[in-house]
């Protein structure tokens, strides 16, 4: 067999995620008493029919899908609990996400980055097309659903490698979300994201959320923090104090006269290049040094 | 060659010089220096400990009250002394390098300033 052609068949191997999404539909077609909201999942549309059951009947269950991957063998993965409370069309746009990630990751253990990012491309074609449709409320509570859910890890430990794949998968779908929602709309804060995952039952999400919302208000970026502490560091310990607390009112000013990160981080470097010369100076024999 | 009693009279400590001599009664913080000697950020700061060795300058911090009151940080202001302020005149006018060739070569800030 030529390259070319191990190539090729290595190709044939890869399933498109529309296979996958068709395997699933069948399996949820199988246990549409278990999960009455799917209907069918037919190509890339999934139709759903009114939800007549209520989220607790469905809480506890945890979806499980088979498929197959050649590559990797048969697989079974169990999707996160929580993509069950989502409906409508979050739903789909979930299940979508999942499966084009773990294809993706599945591309990318077969062939590498070319393929890889070829596809990334097609996927951020697709998911701005979908996130388009999508209505805000939905959109955000699509975002805290994919946000690390125990179950992720969950898969992990299992050690199988469909549900690696999927976690992974779950994982960079959640990234691009959170991504494109500071993209579509910087003026809803993670302050939002966080009241729904409160909302959610997920209190570590929310946590996690409000310490990011907390930093990204204070203005202040904490690189620039971090490479200030570094250059007080280096001025003699008479004099560390005074001027830890003088490039932080500094950094401060920078920040609120609408200093970005960057020009923050440049305020910050530009202090620790001229630190050496500041401790020259400070231990300089003067008649009457600096007073800290 | 005996060293003088005052700083190395470079561009940048001329600058500081020129800015604070502007208004020698108004006590100004580190980013408004900067500003107005059109330096960087970094740049300022160990002129300003020099010349502060030397006791041209003294600093001090702002009260605690004034700046919770608008929310920030307390700043270190800088000021001349009014020997400082005779001697900073006579070590510009006496500098090799005339401030008004800095303007040639500096014609806007030069960036870092806020």
């Amino acid at each position: 067999m030529s390259v070319d052609d191990e190539a090729a068949s290595r190709y044939d191997r890869v399933p498109d995620v529309y296979e996958l999404s068709g395997v699933y539909s069948a399996y949820l077609s199988s246990h549409r008493t278990l999960n009455p909201r799917q209907e069918a999942f037919d190509g890339d549309v999934l139709q759903e029919k009114a939800n007549d059951t209520s989220p607790r009947k469905n809480r506890n269950f945890n979806t499980v899908f088979s498929f197959s991957w050649p590559s990797f063998g048969h697989g079974k993965c169990s999707l996160p609990k929580r993509l069950h409370l989502t409906r409508g069309i979050t739903h789909t746009i979930a299940l979508y996400l999942a499966f084009y990630s773990a294809y993706l990751a599945g591309l990318w253990a077969i062939d590498g980055a070319a393929w890889m990012l070829l596809t990334c491309l097609s996927l951020f074609i697709s998911s701005c097309f979908l996130i388009y449709r999508l209505h805000p409320t939905r959109f955000r509570r699509l975002c805290g659903q994919l946000a690390r859910p125990r179950h992720i890890f969950d898969a992990l430990d299992d050690s199988r490698v469909a549900d690696v794949l999927l976690a992974i998968g779950t994982w960079i779908s959640n990234n691009i979300i959170v991504d494109m929602i500071r993209y579509f709309e910087p003026k809803k804060t993670l302050h939002d994201l966080a009241a729904t995952v409160r909302r959610m039952r997920l209190p570590h999400l929310a946590f996690n959320m409000e310490g990011r919302s907390e930093r990204r208000s204070s203005l202040i970026a904490p690189s620039a923090g971090q490479l200030l502490r570094i250059a007080a560091n280096l001025l003699p310990a008479d004099h560390r104090l005074r001027f830890t607390e003088e490039f932080r009112s500094e950094l401060w000013q920078v920040a609120h006269a609408g200093g970005g990160r960057l020009q923050q981080l440049r305020y910050a470097f530009q202090q620790v290049i001229r630190a050496p010369f500041l401790r020259h100076a400070l231990l300089a024999p003067n008649p009457r040094n600096a007073s800290p | 060659m005996t060293r003088k009693s005052g700083p190395r009279m470079t561009l940048p400590t001329q600058l500081v010089l020129r800015a604070l001599l502007a208004e020698p009664d108004r006590e100004m913080y580190g980013l408004q220096i900067c500003a107005d000697a059109g330096l960087p950020s970094g740049t300022i700061h160990p002129i300003l400990a020099r010349l502060e060795g030397l006791g041209w300058l003294e600093s001090h911090w702002e009260e605690t009250v004034t700046a919770h009151s608008e929310g920030r940080p307390r700043r270190r202001y800088y000021q001349l002394t009014t020997d400082g302020a005779e001697r900073a005149r006579i070590a510009l006018a006496q500098a090799t390098t005339p401030v008004s060739a800095i303007a040639v070569l500096r014609p806007g800030p030069a960036g870092g300033a806020v």
